[in-house]
């Protein structure tokens, strides 16, 4: 849950930051599976961002509309 | 009194006369239209304006015509020179003459018009602006500003029936890769007087829900070429220039950029562009997404590999190892063996030898002892060699037997027994009487 208050350029960069891990060799085998998991869901919240809505936004556009017919 | 009076017209006539006589020529004048419109017949009516200096009352109006005869070739000269329509506002340059009409007044009679006039005029105006925004430090600013990888959400300031804007939002909400896009629109006057103060006025309203945005969008639908002015004001662009949004315009427009087009972060030509550009944002932030996961993929497959392959290796490593090992403890075994063998053997020699050893003190023991004991009994012998009877014999001594009896008593043989007396010379025998 935590993780939906990321911003796509927080979250880009923690994936950076896992695969930089992984390719310096950083991240030894124990700790791979629960990095890798991670770092996918990240790149599942960052691709969410292209295709989804948000509650927040859709707050304001029923909030503005609402101004509007006032 | 009366004799002397003339009626309006014929003093209006006069004056209409005097006018033609006085001044018989065309002028080029100057002027700023205030006013313009062309009517059913093609005619067309303006009126012309001299601000004072600080362009803040009128110095000088004037009343002025194009027939439509000139119209017709004035008009399409000007636009195709310009860019832009005779427009209220703009500055001109017309040959005109000036006419009175008893029934309609003074007015000047436009025969042609000086487009290049106009554009320097717009040029040296619209470069002050520019000029005056660079001095105040603000021309910069909203292009120095970052967009965002996701501008999904759109804030539109245009006009509510501009082609444009529908064109806009369908290519955005049919996008063919399924990106979620939210627009609003904030509707404003996009053309005539009004545009401008409409324009900083939604602004102003996009201002108020800023961090719900991503980015302003500016656009006009297209067609018209003309009255761009607000889009080069100065009010207009101070205001985009200092908005925190990265401000897009898509002003729909061939001519020369507007001062709105260079101060925003992106001027694209029409809105249908803005629309394209914002997709290939997300496209661009989806192929870096898309990226990262084929890397990751690839670090994890690349890493799991390494790691089998370092196992494989160490296996393979291990295998000699343990190998060279065996056969190292294969050989102290050997070796051990071999010691073993051979401090057995030597073990055994010389514990035989100790036995050989033993066996030769053994032999000299016993040797020793029968020497000793050989000795002894030379000794004994030579001792007893004194006792022995023969020996004795051949001192003088001699033994008589009697039947093999030594005879130790004369009583122990009568008369006629024969005795047997041994000397050391030999036996002598006796009869005794």
């Amino acid at each position: 849950m935590e993780e939906k208050t990321l911003s796509y350029s927080e979250a880009i960069a923690a994936i950076d930051e896992i695969l930089e891990q992984i390719e310096t060799g950083e991240l030894d085998v124990d700790e791979l599976a629960a990095r890798v998991k991670q770092a996918t869901e990240l790149l599942k919240l960052c691709k969410s961002k292209l295709f989804n809505t948000t509650k927040e936004i859709d707050k304001v556009l029923k909030d503005m509309e609402s101004e509007k017919d006032e | 009194m009366d004799n002397r009076a003339i009626s309006l017209c014929e003093l209006l006539t006069q004056v209409k006369t005097a006018m033609k006589n006085s001044l018989p020529y065309s002028w080029w004048v100057i002027a700023e239209i205030s006013e313009i419109k062309v009517n059913f017949s093609g005619h067309c009516y303006l009126e012309l304006i001299e601000k004072n200096e600080s362009a803040e009352s009128i110095k000088a109006k004037v009343r002025a015509t194009i027939w439509s005869s000139v119209f017709r070739m004035v008009q399409p000269y000007f636009q195709t020179s310009t860019g832009m329509e005779l427009t209220a506002g703009i500055k001109i340059m017309v040959k005109a003459s000036p006419e009175f009409h008893e029934l309609y007044g003074f007015s000047l009679n436009i025969t042609d018009i000086e487009p290049s006039y106009t554009l320097g005029e717009m040029a040296r105006q619209r470069q002050e602006i520019i000029n005056r925004l660079k001095t105040e430090g603000v021309f910069d600013m909203n292009r120095s500003l970052t967009l965002c990888e996701i501008p999904s959400r759109i804030a539109v300031i245009s006009s509510k029936t501009a082609a444009g804007l529908a064109d806009f939002m369908h290519q955005l909400t049919n996008n063919p890769y399924g990106y979620r896009f939210f627009i609003r629109l904030f509707p404003a006057i996009m053309q005539g007087d009004e545009a401008e103060q409409s324009v900083i006025h939604a602004l102003e309203k996009v201002y108020g829900y800023e961090e719900y945005f991503d980015v302003v969008v500016l656009i006009r639908g297209g067609g018209s070429q003309s009255d761009l002015s607000c889009f080069n004001s100065y009010w207009l662009n101070y205001n985009i220039c200092q908005f925190p949004l990265p401000v897009l315009t898509g002003i729909g427009h061939e001519q020369d950029e507007t001062i709105a087009d260079l101060v925003a972060w992106k001027r694209l030509k029409t809105p249908t562009a803005v629309a394209e550009f914002l997709i290939s944002c997300l496209r661009e932030t989806e192929d870096s997404i898309n990226e990262r996961s084929m890397n990751l993929i690839n670090l994890v497959t690349v890493k799991v590999r390494d790691e089998s392959d370092r196992l494989v290796r160490t296996i393979m490593a291990l295998k000699p190892a343990v190998k060279e090992r065996l056969s190292c403890h294969a050989s102290i075994l050997r070796v051990k063996g071999l010691n073993l063998k051979s401090s057995a053997s030597k073990l055994i020699i010389h514990e035989s030898g100790n036995h050989s050893a033993r066996r030769v003190q053994l032999a000299t023991a016993v040797r020793e002892f029968l020497s000793k004991r050989s000795h002894q009994i030379e000794l004994l012998e030579k001792r007893n060699s004194y006792l022995d009877p023969f020996l004795i014999l051949k001192r003088g001594y001699s033994v008589t037997y009697h039947n093999g009896k030594v005879l130790k008593s004369p009583s122990m043989v009568k008369p006629e027994d024969v005795i047997d007396t041994r000397l050391a010379g030999g036996i002598i025998k006796s009869k005794i009487v």
